[in-house]
């Protein structure tokens, strides 16, 4: 839809004047062309602007502001540009900085000999032996590995936390060639780096159920600690660390999986790491229990409750302010996560349209498709 | 990113990225302010304060943009511009003549004054280097942005030859462009590795470069080449932000460009807030080889006042017609300026009413002014008309009150009020009317234009605001004019923003804020006398030019938060004001500011001050005894 047609749609959706527009459109006009346009599950031709006006158009006169000025002053929305930063930062201010620290500690030096480690041999030597692995799509491995591209190569990346034992074989031969090991199989991984690009709950990551824990990393750990696993014979278990670097976390799931990793490792005796590039600041979280959160209404008398499934239910609350009570007004510019209010990213019907669609990664099979 | 459907948003020439828009955008009338000569002398100084258009200027003197009007010269939206260019010299029908090098002086140079250890010398020469090194750079691209080419491909296949007698130590002239690019490039970096150098810093760096501003002299006629194509005869060197390099570079800088006769001009594009107060308050001389141009004043002087007002009217006018996606084609069809209306005019009737029974109560009880009320009653006109006329008359009524001479009660003649009225009555009248009924007095074109003070800035942030909802109507499906009363309410909101801004935006903000207060509050208390005794209004203050040293030596402060307000066109300044056969410094408020202060938009009303008064202002003393004194009320709105 072309500008001026979805401002003219917005305005009279909003009931503005003229005054109105003037104030209102020059800051939607640069949110939209800045970063709300770019939101790749809207339809080709779709612009954020429309979309707005659509969505505010479910609500009564008075609501329709108070939506408005949520979305203007609360929602977060994290671009490609701004995700790709975080990644040139994920390797510069985050990893590489802990290598350096590493080595000055292996040397015995205080870590502030910045240069003394990272120019000693012993400083490339870790570094090569780091084993960076995609957690999702989301990890843009492509990205970080141009970012990084001074210090790591393309052998120590794989794209999936799930090894195929060829793959083993054949990082580990890459591995002994660059350390000139003999033999080939003294050559092992000190540091494996689990990256991915959000976390909002932490919980499909390591999970409790009934007593039990389960999840992604999990089953990681236990896949790298287990014999036969082709993995785990391609690391020192004797210095082996982990790290899982996310580029954006909540403070919730930080907090959450900090709690986990402290259990974890007790468990499978393997030093565990969290890092974030950024982490969202706890103040932007919708607390569904909040009497002050005028938006807190309007998504009480528009949830709709088929937004359930039983993966989000996994997460133990419905989904009001989003998976596991995540209350997160956030959008990435490839896709919002469910930890955000379902009003905003769940389309029931075709009546009810969303301001940022979502495409969910679980489809359930019991349900009638196409 | 989207080019903005509001073009008036695009404000600085560093924002335009293309060039066909800049040239598109840039308002042939701007070149008014340049002399004839500015073509032909070594130096010409650009000031003013920021938003005036120097930047604007200089940029207009690339080559791509020159070359772009140049060829489309024919076309309608650049004819009048084209032609300007041709009389000033940049080019020829068939090829430009001047090869402009921008460079900016924001970045390192000021760095250098600092270098810790170092003799003012060696940091001079450091200084001068790196000019030599960025001019000779700039030249060389610009040459090749004018051929079209590569710079790399360009290089290779330049040749230069400077005038003979000119030398560079390692280069043997005559050379290629890649040699000479080498040299100059690998001086840069001999000063950028002297800045990031974290050891003690030699007395004598080793730069290998002149103690001059040799760069100057390399580039004379003929001394650029590439291949067949004719190259322009002379370089003009555009040094832009020169504020931000330190004094002595600033000296160091005219010195060497008028040193010798160098075959390449100079032009500096240059703040006021740079200069000490002594030059801002009195100005840099001139010379016979320098040409000063003081933006804002060349606009306020009286013979350019009607040139500034069609400037900016066509400006705002040409912004408009590059609108997308709008059908505004004109700013100015679009202004509305007449109160009409029903609405209106019932409430002028109960205005009327309000003014009528005023002037009659006082008619009641002293007879003196009979036949001048039964006259007004007679008169006929629309509400409006009739509203005015009494307030005038009410002005009037208020000044034979006032006199102190004897007229023995005698009912004065009507001939006798007209000798006393006048146009300026009428003025005052509309502005009083204004204030107490609420009415909207700043609006229309004229008045946009005015709001202006000689800015471009100010005017487009203006004009932007008007031009926003004049669009918003438009996108709405409404009719596109603005109304006297929105018009009225955008520039109070914008005069608001701006009062508030002054403390962090201007140097010495808070005290500049303390002062203007109490100068508009004295300005307002006096313009609103019921006598009006300074019609339309006061609207600055001045004090004796001989004053000027007193100044300096016994109000350093005032000095520097006078100068810092003019540095920033929030006072705008006329030195040499011949009135009551003296010499005055006068200073206007920026119209802005006047309607911070409710203050009609002429100018001609100030009043005269003495120096303790003015320091008075600044310190906050003058202004309650002023107010205990006169009984007047503060003008703020």
């Amino acid at each position: 839809m072309r500008d001026a047609l979805a401002e003219r749609l917005l305005a009279t959706v909003m009931n503005w004047s003229a005054e109105d527009v003037a104030r209102e459109r020059p800051q939607l006009q640069a949110l939209a062309s800045f970063k709300y346009d770019e939101y790749q599950q809207y339809t080709p031709g779709e612009r954020f602007v429309e979309r707005l006006a659509r969505w505010l158009w479910r609500f009564s006169e008075d609501e329709r502001l108070i939506a408005y000025r949520f979305v203007l002053t609360q929602l977060v929305f994290i671009s490609s540009a701004e995700i790709q930063h975080f990644i040139g930062m994920a390797y510069r201010d985050r990893l590489r900085p802990l290598l350096v620290s590493e080595t000055a500690a292996s040397l015995g030096v205080p870590a502030w000999r910045l240069t003394l480690a990272a120019t000693h041999p012993g400083f490339r030597e870790r570094a090569r032996r780091c084993l960076l692995l995609g957690l999702s799509d989301g990890a843009r491995l492509d990205i970080f590995r141009r970012a990084a591209h001074e210090l790591l190569t393309t052998e120590q990346f794989f794209a999936s936390y799930e090894v195929p034992d060829k793959r083993c074989t054949s990082l580990q031969r890459k591995l002994a060639d660059d350390l000139k090991s003999e033999p080939k199989s003294s050559a092992l991984f000190h540091t494996i780096i689990l990256l991915d690009d959000f976390a909002g709950s932490g919980r499909s990551f390591v999970r409790v159920e009934k007593g039990e824990r389960d999840g992604k990393f999990v089953k990681f750990l236990a896949d790298l600690t287990s014999d036969s696993s082709a993995l785990s014979h391609i690391v020192d278990r004797e210095r082996l660390s982990v790290v899982v670097l996310y580029y954006v976390a909540s403070s919730a799931a930080i907090s959450y999986l900090e709690e986990q990793f402290a259990e974890l490792q007790a468990h499978y005796g393997i030093p565990l790491r969290l890092l974030a590039v950024h982490a969202l600041s706890p103040s932007i979280v919708i607390d569904r229990d909040s009497t002050e959160e005028p938006f807190l209404a309007i998504l009480r008398r528009y949830y709709d409750s088929t937004a359930e499934d039983r993966h989000t239910r996994s997460g133990g609350s419905d989904m009001l302010v989003g998976y596991a009570n995540g209350g997160l007004p956030l959008v990435l510019s490839h896709n919002t996560p469910n930890n955000a209010p379902s009003l905003l990213w769940y389309e029931g019907d075709a009546s009810a349209p969303s301001l940022f669609p979502r495409v969910t990664r679980h489809v359930d099979q019991t349900q009638g498709g196409i | 990113m989207r080019e903005s459907r509001n073009p008036f948003r695009l404000r600085a020439a560093e924002q335009i990225e293309s060039d066909s828009t800049f040239a598109r955008l840039f308002e042939p009338g701007m070149l008014d302010a340049l002399p004839p000569q500015s073509l032909s002398v070594p130096l010409t100084v650009l000031q003013s304060a920021p938003g005036a258009g120097k930047s604007s200027l200089l940029r207009l003197f690339t080559p791509s943009v020159l070359e772009h009007v140049r060829q489309n010269g024919q076309r309608e939206e650049y004819k009048e511009l084209s032609a300007r260019l041709r009389a000033l010299g940049a080019f020829t029908p068939d090829a430009v003549q001047v090869l402009g090098a921008p460079i900016s002086c924001a970045q390192t140079f000021a760095n250098l004054d600092e270098l810790e250890g170092r003799g003012q010398t060696a940091s001079l020469r450091l200084f001068l280097a790196l000019l030599n090194a960025r001019i000779i750079l700039s030249v060389l691209r610009s040459a090749a942005s004018y051929c079209q080419t590569p710079l790399a491909t360009w290089l290779g296949r330049a040749r230069v030859a400077p005038p003979d007698g000119v030398e560079l130590p390692g280069v043997a002239f005559p050379c290629t462009g890649a040699e000479l690019h080498g040299w100059a490039s690998t001086l840069e970096g001999r000063v950028a590795a002297t800045l990031d150098h974290f050891g003690p810093i030699s007395q004598e760096p080793d730069l290998r470069s002149p103690d001059t501003l040799v760069a100057l002299s390399l580039f004379g006629d003929g001394a650029l080449a590439y291949e067949e194509l004719a190259l322009p005869k002379r370089v003009l060197v555009l040094l832009d932000d020169v504020q931000w390099l330190t004094e002595r570079q600033r000296e160091a800088l005219r010195t060497s460009t008028l040193r010798g006769r160098s075959p390449a001009m100079v032009w500096m594009a240059e703040r006021y807030e740079s200069l000490a107060p002594d030059e801002v308050l009195e100005g840099a001389r001139e010379g016979r080889d320098i040409v000063l141009v003081r933006l804002e004043n060349f606009w306020r002087q009286s013979a350019n006042k009607r040139k500034l007002e069609h400037f900016l009217r066509n400006l705002g006018n040409r912004r408009a017609r590059v609108a997308t996606d709008v059908e505004v084609h004109s700013l100015d069809d679009n202004l509305r300026d007449i109160l009409e209306g029903p609405k209106w005019t019932q409430l002028f009737e109960q205005a009327l009413r309000t003014v009528m029974d005023r002037v009659e109560l006082v008619g009641e009880k002293d007879s003196r002014f009979r036949d001048w009320i039964a006259e007004e009653n007679a008169n006929a006109g629309s509400a409006y008309e009739k509203l005015l006329n009494w307030r005038r008359l009410e002005i009037l009524v208020e000044r034979v009150r006032g006199r102190a001479q004897l007229d023995f009660g005698l009912v004065l003649d009507p001939s006798q009020r007209e000798e006393s009225d006048g146009s300026d009555i009428g003025a005052a009248a509309a502005l009083f009317v204004a204030r107490e009924f609420k009415l909207p007095y700043y609006f229309g074109s004229a008045t946009l234009t005015s709001l202006a003070s000689s800015n471009v800035e100010q005017y487009l942030a203006l004009a932007g605001d008007f031009f926003e909802e004049i669009v918003s109507a438009t996108l709405l499906g409404r009719a596109s004019h603005l109304v006297p009363l929105r018009q009225d309410r955008l520039v109070r909101d914008a005069a608001s923003a701006r009062w508030k801004e002054i403390p962090s935006r201007v140097n010495h903000g808070r005290a500049i804020k303390e002062f203007l207060q109490n100068a508009g509050s004295f300005a307002a208390g006096v313009t609103y006398r019921p006598t009006a005794p300074y019609t339309p209004g006061v609207t600055g203050f001045a004090y004796l030019m001989r004053d000027q040293d007193r100044l300096y030596k016994k109000y350093p402060e005032l000095a520097s938060i006078l100068a810092s307000a003019v540095a920033d066109n929030l006072l705008e300044m006329s030195p040499e004001y011949l009135c009551k056969g003296k010499a005055w410094m006068l200073y206007y408020f920026n119209r802005l500011l006047c309607v911070q202060f409710d203050l009609p938009l002429g100018y001609g009303g100030f009043r005269e001050q003495r120096l303790e008064t003015l320091d008075g202002w600044r310190t906050g003393r003058i202004h309650s005894v002023q107010r205990d004194l006169m009984g007047v009320t503060d003008g703020v709105s």
